[in-house]
């Protein structure tokens, strides 16, 4: 059954087995917590089940979850004081540079995971959300109330910031 | 020579904005593939790192070549809109369908098991029996599967379509053929039980109630009920219809399409149109996108799985499209006033259709048109009044591109148009199958025979042969259509001669031109000849159309009128230069096949 079939029938159950692991994997990794993303996670499925009337079908449901998601970490980490309240958002495309093998060698694979783990909490739920979660970019757009550009710009940002940790 | 810059090369390998420059340059197509396997490294370190594993396949590297195809092949569909076509697989029948979904049932992935066993449920027994033979539990396959959210709008536009209808004495085919022209819905009676719909008579009279109301009131004193499924109202005794409990299999027409696996991937584009495309053109293919969508449920873009399961999952559900055709809403949605006095049934179906400005004309019939029938003298929806007056006299309307056909009841032309496989006992499917594979053979014993067997098989064969038509290479589909016109002349929605053509602009508006006429009892020779001169076009009638016809209409567009003058007598028409020859089917095809 589609996400919408499950809404439309109540099973509300099967969409939180279908998406919960997806949750947690992103609360996890904006976290940093297992205990802290298990809370999220269950966080966010009561929000999101309290307001389905609020879904729009016209979207996809894992976009509309994820948002949920990212908007509940969000606020988790300000209150934590591990975010700027209003951060800056830098819109500039960043200078790239041409690749090399720096992100492919295979003993940099766990230096990489942490070096995501240490990106600026904006440039770190885009890369979640497009490499771990694999959502299309205009969802991840739609997810942090972005435009598509903007998610253009923060992948690239986040690019060059993991070749520049792992060089 | 200037190279992409590294932001055009990011956007390229990230799907941002694809380069032109960068498939056709060797250094530049080097560090796209070296960002793609930067891209690689990212997932595979947050995915080991990440306690929820997501299902993926190794990305391959030569994405370009994939794009490359893909555009290739979207380009081909818009340009070809029916559809590409395959040459046929040499001459052999597909596969079982049921080694597909048995290996999909024993494979290792939890998604594609559950896709196989979704798809097992309408093959019914002859599933069953092969899943105990494979060791595999029977059930899997019995039980009816699921209604799709198609069936849940189809029952919601039966409890909100109201009706109105009074009939005396009429059998129980006409008023379902009633409810069937008001609420643009199908509804098939299973007859396995001995009874016989066409012969059972009844009176029946409701004012303005629900469809879902009516039928009930009908069919529950007669110890019957209503059951929907795969987009078909079932009237049936039992709690599933005989023909579904029985098993069906679908009827593929053409192998694995080569456009297929790069419009699966196009599932997963960025941009909504692409991906709609994409959908509709896998829907067009059926079948041949079977094997692409399956590997689909595999892609590491959980938007292509999503989409690929979607279009599984309907390949799998037999159904027939409800769809409406534009001129049928147009009738739906204008007023008749109602008629005071008493009129033939030509003379009332004719002012209807001038009131409403909805050409009408009648195919060639055993009704005597000029019987007085009492007028339908009340106002409301003139698709209501149309059917009010056909019914009672078994005689229905089609609707055919932009003038409605008036025909016998229980003439095999079907409103609905076909979207998916055909679906037949399972069978007379593999049957099917074979015959239209010997279409395609090489040796012309073989051509004869298949040709044969499937005229033998007669109309379940009809709507598999139209598809072929569309799928595959021209002589296979000359073939087909010639095998078609064998079992029913009188298919209206087959291609006619000037359908198959290439047309130029000149020679389209002749087809396309808009005529009127009214003419009484002369022979159909001249009526055409008239017709084709009054859009503009000669005529040379190469076969003899001596019988003498009435015929009145207004506005109509000279090919479809075409079809229906000539369709009854197995001639068809084609155009050559500005002039339309109107030949036997056979003479036509062989033709346009040159």
């Amino acid at each position: 059954m589609t996400d919408l079939d499950l809404i439309r029938s109540g099973d509300t159950v099967e969409l939180v087995r279908r998406y919960y692991g997806p949750v947690f994997g992103l609360a996890r990794r904006l976290l940093g917590s297992v205990p802290e993303a298990r809370d999220a996670a269950q966080e966010t499925f009561a929000r999101a089940i309290a307001h389905l009337r609020d879904y729009d079908p016209a979207s996809p449901f894992r976009g509309w979850l994820f948002a949920i998601a990212a908007n509940h970490v969000r606020d988790l980490l300000r209150k934590k004081k591990l975010l700027p309240l209003d951060p800056a958002v830098e819109e500039e495309l960043p200078d790239l540079s041409l690749p090399d093998d720096r992100l492919l060698r295979a003993e940099n694979c766990e230096r990489l995971a942490a070096a995501v783990d240490r990106l600026p909490f904006d440039l770190k739920i885009v890369v979640t959300l497009h490499f771990q979660q694999e959502l299309a970019y205009a969802e991840i757009a739609a997810a942090l109330a972005i435009s598509v550009n903007a998610v253009r710009i923060r992948l690239y940002r986040a690019l060059g910031a993991l070749r520049k940790e792992l060089s | 020579m200037t190279h992409a810059s590294p932001v055009e090369l990011h956007d390229h390998a990230y799907g941002f904005r694809p380069s032109a420059h960068v498939p056709d340059c060797a250094e530049c197509r080097r560090h796209a593939e070296t960002i793609s396997a930067e891209r690689s490294a990212i997932r595979d370190a947050l995915l080991g790192g990440n306690a929820v594993p997501l299902r993926r396949s190794p990305a391959p590297l030569a994405g370009l070549a994939a794009a490359v195809l893909l555009l290739a092949a979207l380009a081909w569909i818009l340009f070809h809109p029916a559809g590409p076509k395959e040459s046929f697989p040499a001459a052999q029948a597909p596969n079982d369908p049921l080694d597909r979904l048995i290996a999909e049932l024993k494979g290792p992935s939890k998604e594609r098991r559950a896709a196989a066993e979704a798809a097992l449920k309408p093959f019914g027994e002859a599933a069953a029996a092969r899943l105990e033979k494979e060791g595999l539990d029977p059930a899997l396959a019995r039980g009816v599967p699921a209604p799709g959210p198609e069936d849940a709008a189809l029952r919601q536009k039966l409890k909100s379509q109201r009706v109105t209808i009074d009939m005396q004495n009429v059998s129980m085919t006409a008023i379902l053929n009633h409810l069937q022209a008001v609420c643009g819905v199908r509804i098939e009676v299973d007859r396995s039980g001995g009874r016989d719909p066409d012969k059972e008579m009844i009176s029946f009279k409701v004012a303005d109630i629900v469809a879902d109301g009516a039928l009930r009131l009908m069919l529950g004193p007669r110890q019957l009920k209503y059951v929907i499924q795969g987009g078909i109202v079932f009237v049936t005794e039992g709690e599933i219809p005989s023909i579904l409990a029985r098993g069906r299999a679908p009827v593929r027409i053409a192998g694995a399409s080569p456009a297929a696996p790069p419009l699966v991937v196009a599932l997963g584009s960025e941009g909504i149109a692409a991906r709609e495309a994409a959908e509709s053109s896998l829907r067009r293919l059926g079948f041949a996108a079977e094997g692409a969508l399956w590997d689909g449920l595999d892609s590491p873009d959980a938007e292509v799985r999503g989409r690929a399961g979607t279009l599984l999952r309907e390949l799998y559900l037999p159904r027939l499209s409800n769809s409406v055709s534009p001129l049928e809403a147009r009738l739906r949605a204008a007023r008749y006033p109602g008629k005071g006095t008493e009129g033939s049934i030509r003379s009332q179906v004719e002012e209807l259709s001038a009131v409403t400005g909805i050409p009408l004309v009648f195919a060639t019939l055993k009704t005597d048109l000029s019987r007085e029938i009492f007028p339908v003298n009340w106002p409301g929806s003139a698709l209501d009044a149309l059917s009010h007056l056909l019914a009672p006299e078994n005689l229905k309307v089609v609707f055919l591109d932009r003038i409605g056909v008036i025909t016998e009841g229980d003439a095999p032309i079907d409103r609905t148009r076909w979207d998916g496989p055909a679906w037949l006992p399972y069978e007379e499917a593999r049957a099917v199958e074979r015959h239209l594979a010997d279409l395609a053979s090489p040796d012309p014993e073989r051509r004869k025979n298949g040709a044969a067997e499937l005229v033998r098989l007669g109309p379940p064969a009809l709507e598999p042969l139209l598809q072929a038509s569309r799928l595959l290479d021209p002589a296979v589909a000359a073939r087909a259509l010639d095998t078609a016109a064998r079992i029913d002349s009188w298919r209206v929605d087959v291609p006619s001669g000037s359908d198959l053509q290439t047309l130029t602009p000149a020679q389209q508006r002749i087809v396309d031109g808009s005529v009127s006429l009214r003419i009484d009892s002369v022979p159909l020779t001249d009526i055409i000849a008239a017709l084709v001169k009054t859009s503009g076009g000669r005529s040379d009638i190469r076969a003899p159309l001596d019988r003498k016809t009435s015929l009145k209409v207004t506005d109509a567009p000279l090919g479809p009128l075409l079809k229906a003058l000539t369709r009854p007598y197995g001639l068809d028409s084609y155009m050559v230069g500005d002039t339309v020859v109107v030949d036997t089917a056979a003479n036509v095809r062989a033709a346009v096949a040159k």
